[in-house]
């Protein structure tokens, strides 16, 4: 494992908010080039605005965003983005789609060989007779398939994925788990992944590090390495101690921050007489 | 009660009637799960066989100034060849009318309602002339343009022009935002991000603008024809209204509602055909 003192992406006392509310205060998190890490959270940690910064889809009112030292100011191809559903262009179909994406990051290829660059890629997600299809010819599995393909054929060394199996069905969620860490291991150099999530399996399973979010406003309440070797064959790793006191940890994190709002929200209410 | 939920929600109503109404309601109940669908034809038919028993009713020497469904097909008919050339030269207008209006309209559509300063200058604007009845401005584009038929394609422009730019403008302000972050996340040009993305995005707008411009360019065509053509299909109904040749008149009112009807059609086939992504 490399541990470059320069982090590939760094939030640095980012703050964050919609109108009044906060939504992330003076939170700071570094990634390690080649780092998977896990952004795990309840609805309103914030876990998914910390992905927009990263994308550079929203600008911190505080703070600033940096990926390998260079100041983050809007949406970039260095950085490929897989969102939780849609994010295939529904008038174009599946290759249609990658090609656009590689039309951009390549713009040196001919026609040709972007289409061919393209079916290669969905090829390897297992997309290979779908490719003439439109996403809505497709079942959600299928199009994050095509999501992920379009992102890898961009080839930007971070990906950033915001809840990008939430919408599935436990087998095709398992099926594209298992796609996504056979991507990350087979790419040199590897690239950086940040995968939102609220399932802590999910987090614990696919990351090096995981890290959890607190609401209200969000900001990080834990930050943990897992140090379970890979490859994680999933029956076993399940079983693993520590795989389990990673999950427990974690559980008991998100626990506590949920009892701390409640509590607040119950002081809050008595103070209001209700 | 099977037969009741295949027979559709016209005999749903049908058997919330009362108890006493149970027996006929099954007959009905079948004649209306077989003419569903053709419920359009049904009125047709009965609106043709109303004119033919008012033309009965009508006194012999009113008999030219409303005339039976009979007449006017043989005064249809008859004009055949003359309506034939009139659509043509109505075509000639409405055509070239109508596709600067699509096409002008969503170009400045798409433009006013991605560019935020575009928008404010033309948003005022629009308030004030978009709703502007269009017939007001025929007598003096015919005064102004040379020639009738420049005069024409003009005020069916402006006609077609108004309801395609403002549905296109409203289109291309509503693009959802999980599109808008893709298109930015691939890092599109402002140029391929409105071809690409805004475009198709719009298109359902677009066309509903489209099929209310179609109508108001036959009206403005039928109206402007009305003024100083010579030949065409409202200036074919005006011809024969000044000659009280009223079966051809009302032949001719026919035959335009049918030219209508076609393009409207038309014009459903091709937005089912751009939208398919949308089933």
């Amino acid at each position: 494992m490399n541990s470059a003192p320069q982090p590939a992406l760094e939030l640095d006392s980012v703050s964050f908010g919609y109108g009044t509310g906060a939504v992330l205060a003076d939170l700071s998190l570094g990634l390690r080039e080649g780092e998977f890490v896990s952004l795990l959270g309840p609805s309103g940690s914030g876990k998914s605005t910390v992905l927009r910064l990263l994308a550079g889809l929203e600008i911190p009112q505080r703070g600033h965003i940096r990926h390998r030292g260079k100041l983050v100011t809007g949406p970039g191809i260095d950085r490929g983005v897989v969102f939780q559903d849609y994010s295939l262009f529904p008038w174009m179909t599946l290759t249609e789609n990658v090609v656009l994406a590689i039309g951009k990051a390549h713009p040196q290829l001919e026609r040709k060989e972007r289409r061919e660059l393209a079916e290669e890629y969905l090829e390897l997600v297992g997309l290979a007779d779908a490719h003439g299809k439109y996403p809505q010819e497709l079942s959600g599995g299928m199009c994050q398939r095509g999501a992920i393909a379009r992102a890898l054929a961009m080839g930007a060394p971070v990906l950033l994925m915001d809840e990008p199996f939430g919408a599935l069905d436990p087998v095709n969620r398992t099926r594209l788990q298992d796609l996504l860490l056979e991507v990350w291991n087979s790419s040199r150099p590897a690239r950086t992944i940040v995968f939102v999530t609220h399932d802590v399996d999910e987090a614990i399973l696919l990351a090096d590090r995981v890290v959890v979010l607190g609401a209200c406003p969000g900001r990080i309440i834990a930050d943990l390495d897992v140090a379970i070797p890979r490859p994680r064959p999933r029956r076993q790793t399940y079983l693993q101690p520590e795989f389990q006191s990673l999950r427990k940890a974690v559980t008991e994190y998100l626990q506590g921050d949920m009892l701390q709002r409640l509590s607040a929200a119950d002081t809050m209410a008595e103070a209001e007489g209700i | 009660m099977s037969q009741v939920r295949a027979s559709g929600v016209a005999s749903l109503a049908l058997a919330d009637l009362p108890a006493s109404a149970s027996r006929p309601t099954r007959p009905a109940g079948r004649l209306t799960a077989r003419l569903s669908g053709k419920e359009g034809w049904c009125l047709l038919v009965g609106l043709l066989l109303l004119w033919q028993l008012v033309a009965w009713v009508v006194p012999a020497r009113n008999r030219f100034l409303f005339p039976s469904p009979l007449l006017t097909a043989q005064a249809l008919w008859a004009s055949l060849p003359e309506l034939g050339k009139g659509t043509l030269s109505s075509f000639i207008i409405l055509i070239p009318g109508y596709a600067a209006a699509v096409v002008a309209g969503v170009v400045l559509g798409i433009l006013a309602g991605t560019t935020r300063w575009l928008e404010r200058l033309t948003v005022p604007f629009t308030r004030v002339v978009a709703p502007v009845p269009p017939t007001v401005y025929v007598p003096y584009a015919i005064a102004l343009l040379p020639g009738f038929r420049s005069a024409a394609i003009a005020v069916v422009f402006i006609g077609a022009f108004w309801p395609i730019f403002v549905n296109a403008t409203a289109g291309a302000a509503s693009v959802p935002q999980r599109l808008r972050d893709n298109a930015r996340v691939l890092g599109l040009r402002k140029a391929e991000y409105l071809r690409r993305v805004v475009f198709p995005s719009s298109l359902t707008h677009i066309f509903s603008g489209m099929s209310v411009g179609l109508a108001m360019s036959f009206i403005m065509l039928t109206v402007a024809e009305l003024f100083g053509a010579n030949a065409g299909l409202g200036r074919f109904v005006q011809f024969y209204a000044d000659f009280a040749d009223y079966p051809r008149m009302v032949a001719g009112i026919l035959f335009t509602g049918a030219v209508t009807f076609v393009c409207m059609r038309a014009l459903d086939r091709v937005k089912r055909r751009a939208l398919f992504w949308q089933r």
